[in-house]
């Protein structure tokens, strides 16, 4: 009996910790939620209110009184363009560095170097050259760093996905007269398209949340929502109000994309094959 | 259609050179952009570590100092403050995040019933997601002195208020308490990979033997996760030690340099003072850095390029 009760209590103890664990986890994006929800003075209140009266009137001001739509659609447009022409270079180059790998060319190790290299040490020389060439605050100029920077990245995680597609299948191609690039589009690519999709979502999730690069490099035409979020603490005050609205704005998106890429985030993040 | 190709193929000389460097024509975007966006802005940053310019002599002309900026930046006081706040976040973040990592690891390895657990991931994994400039505007509210949630717990249990950002010391907790919530996650999900990989039987054999749960720990699971352990440490230890865009939201620095890491100094000097050669020299300091870690990595941990 007392080994039962044991196992009752040890099963108690787990399932509490792992509730403990996931509050810890959730509470401050539903904190952030219930103070965007709330009226200023609620917002204020000590002890914190949990019973009020909900109010959208954070969301409202984050649209009319700042240019928030403005800022969403500069952030559509940069990451949505970085990463389809990531999606397309990368995709040609992650199969090439697979296969020259398969040959004995060691390249994946440069790849990793290239995805490891911190931003700081190239934000300083980009922003000289884009004010030579007149590319600051350009939507070009931000679009061509971030595929730049976040290409190597998408490479990594692709070459994981074409690891997988054994050899075997490309080489039947070619013995049935098929050219290589019509056995790399025709074969390759359709079979590699799942890990094409989960590569582009964390590839786009990668470019919603950059942060340094926009902010050196941009100024009033061009400017992201984590730059734009950032702007709610101002000198002398925080606007607390549109500070979470917009902070749940934001969050929106990568939650929808995160149901999709969940279990794809082992290779996505840790970019490297465990072995 | 290919037996037409096939033809094709034979007779002409611009596919048979696709054909025969089709490998090296794939990867040449890739070689390009990354030329063009990376190594090229890379050089000439180091050219420009050894020179004095300054934003004001940019255009006007500066000149090649030498090793100049380098000895100055090495003997500054200020820069080993945030050598040493950059190498102290790393350090203290990392460590906590492997802690905290492998127990929810272990958590939820135990957890039955796939249900169950993929509902406990999701939770889990949220701030891995989420941007960090939202975690840290987020952090800075519960943070905050008068209307912060933390500190209304914590009064609440009678353990009174404190000045979270505005307090040297608290202000490195702040951020190591911040990037510890949001990146622990990521320790969590390859050291759950590493225990669903584990070998049974060695784990059945010392149950059989009568092994403790601490023997086994010892014994069994600390060595046989001390790949993905290692995989772990050195990808957070590297990209905390990038990290900027946290710090410069929830602290700036602040108060005064206690929470000025290498890389938010460097922004200092490069873009509040326009010091351009110094930052630059700073700029290769950290790049150094990065490098000889990632060699680390590659060489320590079992970090595969090739499955």
């Amino acid at each position: 009996m007392s080994r039962r009760n044991a196992k009752i209590v040890s099963t108690a103890v787990l399932a509490l910790l792992v509730v403990g664990a996931c509050l810890v986890s959730l509470f401050p994006v539903i904190w952030t939620f219930l103070t965007s929800i709330k009226s200023n003075v609620d917002a204020f209140a000590m002890p914190p209110k949990w019973i009020f009266q909900p109010t959208l009137s954070n969301y409202m001001n984050v649209f009319e009184k700042q240019p928030f739509g403005k800022y969403f659609f500069d952030s559509i447009v940069v990451a949505v363009v970085s990463t389809v022409v990531i999606m397309v270079v990368g995709s040609l180059g992650a199969y090439s560095v697979t296969r020259y790998q398969a040959r004995g060319v060691e390249m994946g190790k440069y790849v990793l170097l290239f995805r490891m290299l911190p931003p700081m040490a190239i934000v300083l020389p980009v922003f000289i050259l884009f004010r030579t060439y007149g590319m600051l605050d350009t939507y070009p100029g931000l679009i061509m760093v971030y595929t730049g920077f976040n290409l190597p990245f998408g490479i990594w995680m692709l070459m994981g996905f074409f690891q997988n597609l054994p050899m075997e299948l490309e080489e039947a191609a070619l013995v049935d007269g098929c050219s290589r690039y019509r056995a790399f589009w025709k074969v390759i690519l359709p079979l590699a398209s799942p890990g094409i999709a989960a590569t582009s979502i964390l590839v786009l999730i990668q470019c919603w949340n950059e942060y340094l690069f926009a902010l050196i490099l941009t100024a009033r035409n061009v400017r992201t929502l984590p730059i734009g979020a950032s702007m709610f603490v101002q000198e002398h005050q925080i606007l607390w109000g549109e500070l979470t609205a917009a902070a749940i704005l934001i969050m929106l998106p990568i939650f929808v994309a995160g149901l999709f890429v969940q279990r794809y985030l082992v290779r996505g993040l840790t970019v490297g094959a465990l072995k | 259609m290919p037996a037409h190709s096939n033809k094709s193929l034979q007779h002409n000389w611009f596919s048979r050179f696709i054909e025969k460097r089709f490998l090296f024509l794939l990867l040449l975007p890739t070689i390009i952009i990354l030329l063009a966006v990376v190594v090229y802005p890379l050089g000439y940053s180091i050219w420009l570590s050894f020179t004095n310019a300054t934003l004001l002599n940019f255009l006007t002309g500066f000149s090649f100092v030498g090793l100049r900026n380098y000895l100055h930046t090495l003997t500054r006081a200020e820069f080993w403050n945030s050598f040493r706040v950059a190498i102290l976040f790393s350090g203290i973040s990392t460590a906590l995040e492997l802690v905290f990592g492998f127990f929810l690891a272990q958590l939820v390895y135990n957890i039955k019933g796939a249900k169950k657990r993929s509902i406990v991931i999701a939770c889990l994994l949220t701030p891995l997601m989420l941007t960090p400039v939202v975690v840290a505007l987020m952090w800075k509210l519960m943070l905050d002195y008068q209307i912060g949630i933390i500190n209304y717990l914590m009064s609440v249990l009678g353990l009174g208020r404190y000045p979270w950002l505005g307090d040297q010391t608290l202000a490195f907790w702040s951020l190591i308490i911040s990037d510890v919530w949001q990146q622990t996650p990521f320790v969590f999900l390859i050291l759950l990979a590493g225990l669903e990989s584990l070998p049974q039987e060695p784990f059945e054999a010392a149950r059989v033997d009568g092994a403790s749960r601490l023997q086994v720990f010892r014994f069994l699971t600390l060595p046989f996760m001390s790949g993905p352990i290692l995989v772990a440490v050195t990808f957070r230890l590297i990209d905390s030690f990038k990290i900027f865009d946290k710090i410069n939201v929830l602290t700036g620095g602040g108060p005064g340099t206690a929470t000025e890491a290498l890389n938010v100094h460097m922004h200092r000097i490069a873009f509040r003072w326009f010091r351009l050669g110094e930052a630059a020299s700073i700029a290769q300091i950290i790049l150094v850095i990065i490098v000889l870690l990632t060699w680390l990595a590659l060489r320590v941990s079992r970090i595969s390029t090739d499955s």
